[in-house]
């Protein structure tokens, strides 16, 4: 009786001189000085590394992108219309501002006291009642 | 054959450090092992070889990227697993097709399925049956018998995937012995 690992490891011993010879070749590897890649070979890598794979994804967001874009444009176009059309009714304030300022005017006190008195602080009530019984 | 209790002897802090010969002991450790797994999912001897090849340049690369030395093992399937992703995607296959989940706990050991000299043949044809997510975790179990944690870190899935993948690989692979006696 043999376990499955015993089984499969030794299904595949042939292939040991094969791993050997690889093995020695990838430790190869280590030794090479590293050279810097040239540019375009490093865009074209990480093209297929980074866009290739998940082009869907990216073709989304770009989408995303343009639609918000256009979304900002418009609505910068339309804020600016709205301040053209302000204009006016700056002016219209203005001119309501006037004619109140006008009527104000006209409307003058005419006992000043009468307002003064209104606007005199209430005394403590323990006070009044003290004047009173005097 | 490789054992697989050595671990805690792998000269890996030496790897780290950049030791050709470190590099040596481990990849003598695991070029089988590796290869099993690759060759068991890919069927194809020289992409087999490739991708352990691959695996090998892309460790010595990226060593600094493995948070703990006692996972080594784990963290080198995890390299080759997704070699062979890349693969199987450039092949337009689907690895990881999904299977209900399996509530029970699952601590069986990958020796507890004897197989008889005269059922081998069988039970290899039978593995190559299985859909590739059922063998690649029943591969990891077998050879490596690793925890079901880092089987799920290997594959990139869910712990409860990993349980129910396992689940349903070995119970497939009981009925079709039982089957086939």
């Amino acid at each position: 009786m043999t376990t499955p690992r015993e089984i499969l490891l030794s299904r595949h011993q042939a292939a040991l001189p094969k791993l050997d010879t690889l093995r020695a070749a990838a430790l190869t590897t280590m030794s090479q000085p590293v050279e810097p890649w040239p540019p375009a070979a490093f865009w074209l890598l990480a093209w297929r590394e980074l866009f290739l794979p998940v082009r869907f994804a990216w073709s989304g967001l770009a989408a995303i992108w343009v639609l918000l874009i256009a979304v900002n444009f418009f609505q910068h176009k339309a804020s600016s219309q709205t301040k053209s059309v302000s204009a006016p009714m700056g002016v219209s304030f203005h001119e309501q501002q006037r004619m109140l300022n006008e009527l104000l005017a006209d409307r003058t006190p005419i006992n000043p006291d009468a307002d003064r008195q209104k606007i005199s602080p209430p005394k403590p009530h323990t006070e009044l009642t003290r004047i009173e019984f005097v | 054959m490789p054992e697989v209790a050595d671990i805690e002897q792998l000269p890996v802090p030496q790897a780290r450090a950049g030791e050709p010969a470190a590099w040596d002991t481990l990849f003598r450790r695991y070029q089988l092992p590796l290869y099993v797994y690759v060759f068991e999912l890919v069927h194809d001897e020289q992409a087999g070889l490739d991708i352990v090849q691959e695996t090998f340049i892309a460790a010595v690369k990226h060593i600094g990227s493995l948070r703990e030395n006692g996972k080594f093992g784990s963290w080198l399937f995890g390299i080759a697993h997704q070699k062979v992703f890349q693969h199987w995607r450039k092949r337009k296959e689907n690895l990881f097709d999904e299977f209900p989940a399996w509530p029970d706990a699952f601590e069986d050991s990958p020796d507890d399925l004897l197989i008889r000299r005269e059922q081998e043949a069988g039970f290899m044809k039978l593995l190559e049956q299985l859909p590739l997510a059922q063998r690649s975790v029943l591969l990891l179990h077998y050879i490596e018998d690793f925890p079901l944690e880092e089987i799920g870190r290997i594959t990139e899935t869910q712990i409860g995937t990993v349980k129910s993948r396992l689940h349903y690989a070995k119970k497939s692979l009981r009925k079709l012995l039982e089957e086939k006696p």
